[in-house]
């Protein structure tokens, strides 16, 4: 089973490979953030980049783990180890690796540069009209990553409620 | 019933088997080594622009935040290069059978 599970992992990165590597890009892209706030003196922006980047890795894992899991059972093998409802919440995570990918970008992107523009009203812009937009804009980008978490909540919720595997 | 049981343990073992060879042959490329030329282009390419960057850096004045933020690109670049690579690399290991057709990994 343990070579199994080697094997669907393997499978499963030759099949998401765009998304596993855009993972690795934006756990690299985070932590570059994070490092250069932090010579900057921004320990808070430093903090939620790293976190950022941290929460990146641990999705791209769990969508890696969770395609690996049910790799040898969407071949047909039988399933006599886990639950139905498990092995359709598992499946679910695990074929949406590149939607989850595309969509933790947007919400993580929006969310640092709605704070970049906050933090940047804060200590550069002068006039009234400059502050209004810099927080309209983080306003909107704040939605849009809020509109992104609910898109891959409603994603996943229709996929385990359908069952057509 | 000891005979039965070993009959299910014959047709599980076969199931894994045939499990395996699926897994084994699906989204595989069909030349492994075009496939491998590609992909150490490509690194090759962005190891390229990380070795650009270091060279950038080190024109600069050694304390000035430019060439810290220059240096810190570069290093997340090398480890891009290595990373998808090894990523890359490790699911071709395990290619073994033949390329299912229809499911042919084309990456890059």
């Amino acid at each position: 089973m343990n070579q199994l599970w080697s094997l669907g992992a393997r499978y499963c990165l030759r099949q998401h490979a765009h998304a596993f590597i855009w993972f690795w890009c934006l756990v690299l892209a985070f932590g570059a953030a994070a490092a250069i706030e932090r010579r900057r003196g921004r320990n808070f922006g430093a903090a939620l980049f790293a976190l950022l980047a941290l929460l990146s890795a641990a999705l791209g894992l769990i969508v890696l783990f969770a395609c690996a899991a049910q790799a040898p059972y969407s071949m047909g093998l039988g399933t006599p180890l886990i639950s139905a409802t498990q092995l359709t919440r598992i499946t679910c995570l695990g074929q949406s690796a590149s939607t989850s990918a595309y969509l933790w970008t947007i919400a993580t992107v929006g969310c640092g540069i709605a704070l970049g523009l906050v933090s940047g009203s804060r200590r550069n812009a002068t006039s009234a009209a400059a502050h209004i937009f810099s927080y309209a804009g983080a306003a909107l980008l704040l939605l849009l990553a809020g509109v992104a978490g609910l898109v891959w909540f409603f994603d996943f919720s229709w996929c385990t409620s359908r069952r057509l595997f | 019933m000891a005979h039965g049981y070993n009959v299910v343990l014959l047709a599980l073992n076969h199931v894994e088997i045939v499990v395996a060879g699926d897994l084994s042959s699906r989204y595989c490329p069909r030349s492994k080594g075009a496939f491998l030329l590609r992909v150490l282009v490509v690194a090759a390419m962005v190891f390229g622009a990380a070795l650009m960057l270091f060279f950038a850096a080190n024109r600069g004045r050694k304390q000035s935040a430019r060439r810290a933020q220059l240096l810190i690109l570069a290093v997340a670049l090398l480890l891009l290069a290595i990373g998808g690579t090894a990523l890359v690399l490790f699911g071709l290991s395990g290619c073994s059978g033949t390329a299912a057709e229809g499911l042919i990994w084309n990456w890059p």
